[in-house]
């Protein structure tokens, strides 16, 4: 779908055509819907969060710029409805069940460039974000796995770019201490290339 | 080239984070029941308003309680399972007997006959020592 058509939509959805909307939803579902998975790995968390956002898009539609991309903008509510979810999950001590079942199974026994072909190392790089504080989280999230650019972010996050390029930077840099030290843990193995 | 497999550089970490989080998401859709709700809320805004709670708050809150619950058993079990150690190692002393002291009259010292005095001593000296000085001056 081209920018040119995704405006049409948006103006014909403006005026309630629900098909319209339905279309764009369908357009965008799946990558807010991981999006709000990956920051709160809780499959019906990002479900609510996914449904919350469109119905706020729908009725914020007039605010919406009609030739710009909704990627960025249906990514803003998201996130803002993924911190409200996170932050009343952790209220209420909530583990996600999944993540819960993971760790009882984890068990690293491989070194972690073995590993990353395995899915030790991909979990330990998930449970690894999980440890990291929401805002750099969510940078990492939006950056590396929706491929947003520092600007995007900053308009997503209503945040400096410089806010942006510090919580990647410390977020990376958290993220590599953490699975160094998995990797420490480990016996050591040498490869040869 | 030889290196600690241990060490993660900036690409290795960049493709980890991309591939972990690609495959952590991958074939991840929401439910159709999703849009079916979204539809149903935006033709009927009225929905909203008896909508207080997110449907799923509940879930938040049974697991809280189940949580709790799962502590408190968890808790209780520890602590009794300490009060049972506590009584079997439990040692108990003995009844100590009381003890009456009673004191006793002393009686006056008599010494034998036989006890050595200085003036006995002077005498056996000078019967017993044949080359005595005081004999000798």
């Amino acid at each position: 779908m081209s920018e040119q058509s995704e405006a049409i939509l948006v103006s014909e959805a403006r005026r309630g055509d629900v098909a319209a909307f339905e279309a764009l939803y369908k357009k965008h579902n799946t990558m807010v819907f991981r999006t709000a998975y990956a920051i709160l790995r809780d499959r019906f968390g990002a479900e609510e969060v996914t449904q919350e956002c469109f119905v706020r898009a729908y009725r914020s539609l007039q605010t919406v710029d009609a030739g710009a991309s909704l990627g960025p903008w249906l990514h803003r509510i998201a996130v803002n409805l993924s911190y409200n979810w996170w932050k009343n999950a952790r209220r209420h001590w909530v583990f996600p069940l999944q993540s819960a079942l993971r760790e009882v199974g984890l068990g690293h026994t491989e070194s972690p460039l073995g590993a990353l072909q395995q899915s030790e190392l991909r979990d330990a790089v998930v449970n690894g974000l999980a440890l990291l504080g929401f805002d750099q989280r969510v940078v990492v999230i939006l950056f590396y796995y929706g491929g947003f650019s520092m600007e995007e972010i900053a308009y997503i996050l209503d945040c400096p770019v410089g806010t942006v390029k510090s919580r990647l930077h410390y977020g990376r840099c958290n993220l590599k201490r953490q699975l160094q030290s998995i990797g420490e843990a480990l016996p050591e193995v040498a490869y040869e290339f | 080239m030889m290196r600690r497999a241990n060490r993660i550089s900036d690409e290795e970490l960049d493709w980890a984070v991309r591939a972990a989080l690609r495959a952590e998401t991958e074939n991840l859709e929401p439910s159709p029941e999703v849009w079916q709700r979204v539809r149903a809320r935006i033709e009927n805004p009225a929905l909203d308003a008896g909508r207080k709670r997110s449907p799923g708050a509940w879930r938040l809150h049974a697991a809280s309680v189940i949580q709790g619950a799962v502590l408190a058993v968890l808790v209780m079990g520890i602590g009794l399972s300490y009060n049972q150690r506590a009584q079997n190692n439990q040692w108990a002393y003995p009844q100590a007997p009381d003890v009456v002291y009673e004191a006793q009259p002393r009686a006056a010292v008599v010494y034998p006959m036989d006890t050595l005095s200085i003036g006995r001593l002077n005498r056996m000296a000078q019967q017993t020592l044949p080359g005595n000085l005081s004999r000798l001056e």
